[in-house]
């Protein structure tokens, strides 16, 4: 396919195809290489051009309570929303895949509610109903929150999952004299972890970084994105350029390894042999 | 077959409706301690419904399944001593293939060193020796079938359940396995209930098979007995093929064809019937010839223009069309010269071998 020589035509659209990849691919990272780039520059309000670079901002970065403290609480919150969220959107998800609900589609349509609602109402919503429970706001609320948000479409990557999950192995477990409990550690936890696990990691890197619905139910609790929100205020300390840029290298990370595991998982767990 | 043990499984009246729906009406057989039986039916006639009651994934609308001479109906599938190989195998995809035969055994609370020894025997018996540290996804469709079938035999249910076990496999495989299966059958000398669309693979395989239509039982016999005398046009067709003439019974023992006797039919063939009589006479393939019109038949014969000649070799299959429009069949040997197409001959049988049914 590659060999053919391409006509001057062909090559003009190869040209612009790259091109727009280039675009694309700078559109989406260059924000983010701005800010670690940043995260070195010595002087106190960084700017281009760099002189003088130094790793110090890492230092002081870790050396700061308040952006440390704030870090460990998003860290804390994000993982429980995210076991909240995995754990209450598996046997939903079981439930819509496997058994015959009546009114499915309505059901799965306001299972997206929360996905599709703008981020402020929601927000609005949750302030007005904790004027009756004024003991949650703070790291309640926000977990509340955040677990809405996340476990409806974590309900939905699961539905879609567990369609395609084969009965038979079910019915097989069972056969063999596994109880519903055994057929369930045995053979659909196992066979489920990998979406299990990508599903978690995509409700706690939301809501590790979900700001808007976390502003307004936050209280006192200041969570990562808005003490870097409030601190934009005053200039942008190089410190929260350093912290960001940890942040951004491990997610990326851990979000690269868990996709190339769960692909692997994938294809040990779903080749079938037949014929 | 001289025990006193209750049969394996008796199906006792069974009906199962899914809402408006009905998969089952009203079947009623039992299943011999050893023996192998075939379910055999059409697609969509009730033969997978009717062995998920048996293993308990489904529950009768009415009647009574027992299996041992105890009930199990209401009885959860995990608490039924069957164990079943499933269409698609499912064979669990993140278990080894020593694994996948263990888990029964595991689920029974059998010791480890007990399970190893069972499981090894297992893997020789269907030829997988050295196999067992396998991923399922590193063994052959072939492979998987055997997997299959030794996972639910080496709990050594009371009785073994099989749905469509070799639908998978091509042609040459699926002989090579209907032989094997066969095999262990005798070997173990537990009790087989396999369900199958083919009529061949039944034939060959079973002790009995129940022949189903539109989920009833229209005959429940041995092979040779389906072939030879099957009780209802549907069997006749269904097994092994057969040429069919649609006939009423007349006056004087005679059989009519379109109003006109047919020639060489002995009157003890209509001896049970009434005349007025819709009947069927059945006509296998094999027991009719061919010869040029007008001359003697040796028994019953009927005419029928040639519309095509199939020479395979040692076998050339004659068909031809009747007044009525139906098609009739023969297997002549292929050393005899064949009618002409387009020639009007007379196809003649031993009436010793045709047989009726009610239409
Ligand atoms: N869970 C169900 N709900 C509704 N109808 C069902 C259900 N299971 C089976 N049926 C119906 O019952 C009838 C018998 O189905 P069954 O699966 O037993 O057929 P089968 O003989 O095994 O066919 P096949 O050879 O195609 O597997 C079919 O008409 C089918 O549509
Ligand atoms: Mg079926």
């Amino acid at each position: 396919m590659s060999a053919r020589p391409r006509s001057p035509q062909e090559r003009g659209g190869f040209a612009l195809l790259s091109l727009y990849a280039v675009l694309i691919y700078l559109f989406l990272y260059l924000p983010i290489a701005v800010i670690v780039l940043f995260a070195f520059d010595a002087k106190p309000i960084p700017g281009l051009p760099l002189d003088t670079l130094t790793t110090g901002w890492f230092v002081e970065a870790l050396r700061d309570q308040k952006l440390t403290g704030s870090l460990l609480t998003s860290l804390r919150l994000a993982v429980v929303s995210a076991i909240l969220s995995t754990l209450l959107a598996m046997p939903a998800a079981m439930v819509l895949a496997w058994l015959p609900i009546r009114f499915k589609s309505l059901v799965m349509a306001m299972v997206l509610g929360p996905v599709v609602l703008p981020q402020l109402v929601l927000g609005l919503g949750l302030v007005i109903l904790l004027r009756s429970a004024p003991d949650l706001v703070g790291e309640p609320a926000i977990i509340l929150a955040h677990t809405t948000i996340t476990s409806s479409y974590a309900t939905l990557i699961l539905y879609s999952r567990f369609l395609g999950f084969r009965r038979s192995y079910i019915e097989a477990a069972m056969n063999l004299g596994a109880s519903e409990l055994v057929v369930f550690r045995e053979v659909i936890l196992p066979l489920v972890r990998p979406a299990l696990i990508s599903v978690f990691m995509l409700a706690f890197t939301d809501a590790f970084g979900e700001f808007v619905v976390a502003w307004f139910v936050a209280g006192f609790t200041e969570t990562l994105p808005i003490t870097i929100w409030t601190s934009l205020r005053q200039v942008i300390s190089p410190k929260v350029y350093a912290l960001s840029s940890v942040i951004i290298l491990v997610t990326l990370a851990i979000s690269l390894v868990s996709q190339l595991w769960v692909i692997r998982q994938t294809r040990l767990t779903s080749k079938v042999q037949t014929s | 077959m001289t025990n006193t043990k209750p049969p394996a499984v008796e199906i006792d009246a069974i009906t199962k409706s899914y809402g408006e729906t009905t998969a089952i009406r009203g079947v009623s057989m039992d299943v011999r301690d050893g023996e192998f039986v075939t379910i055999l039916g059409p697609s969509g006639c009730g033969k997978s419904t009717l062995l998920r009651m048996i293993s308990g994934f489904a529950e009768p609308t009415t009647g009574d399944v027992r299996i041992g001479g105890k009930s199990v109906v209401g009885l959860a599938p995990y608490k039924r001593d069957t164990a079943m190989v499933f269409q698609d195998y499912a064979l669990f995809p993140h278990r080894t293939i020593a694994e996948n035969i263990a888990f029964g055994l595991r689920m029974r609370k059998v010791e480890r060193a007990e399970i190893a020894r069972r499981v090894d025997e297992m893997l020789a018996l269907i030829n997988l020796s050295g196999y067992g540290g396998r991923r399922v996804s590193e063994i052959s469709g072939g492979q998987a079938q055997r997997v299959a079938l030794g996972r639910a035999l080496v709990v050594r249910p009371s009785v073994l359940l099989l749905d469509e076990p070799l639908g998978a496999l091509d042609m040459k495989l699926r002989k090579q396995m209907q032989a094997e299966l066969k095999k262990i059958h005798r070997e173990l000398g537990l009790t087989f209930v396999a369900v199958t669309h083919d009529q061949e693979e039944a034939l060959t395989l079973s002790d009995r098979i129940a022949v189903m239509n539109a989920g009833s039982v229209e005959q429940f016999a041995d092979p040779e007995t389906l072939y030879r005398r099957p009780a209802t046009r549907f069997v006749a067709d269904f097994v092994g093929g057969a040429n069919l003439i649609d006939a009423e019974v007349g006056p004087a023992g005679a059989l009519l064809f379109r109003g006109l006797p047919l020639s060489g039919i002995g009157s003890d063939a209509v001896k049970d019937r009434a005349i007025g009589d819709k009947v069927s006479l059945v006509v296998r393939p094999e027991c009719v010839a061919t010869s040029a019109l007008g001359g003697q038949a040796p028994g019953p014969a009927i005419e029928a223009m040639v519309t095509e000649v199939l020479f395979s070799g040692a076998v050339q299959q004659i068909v031809g069309r009747l007044a009525d429009g139906s098609l009739f069949v023969a297997h002549e040997q292929g050393l005899k010269p064949p009618p002409e197409r387009g020639s009007t001959v007379l196809f003649h049988w031993d009436g010793s071998l045709s047989w009726l049914v009610a239409r």
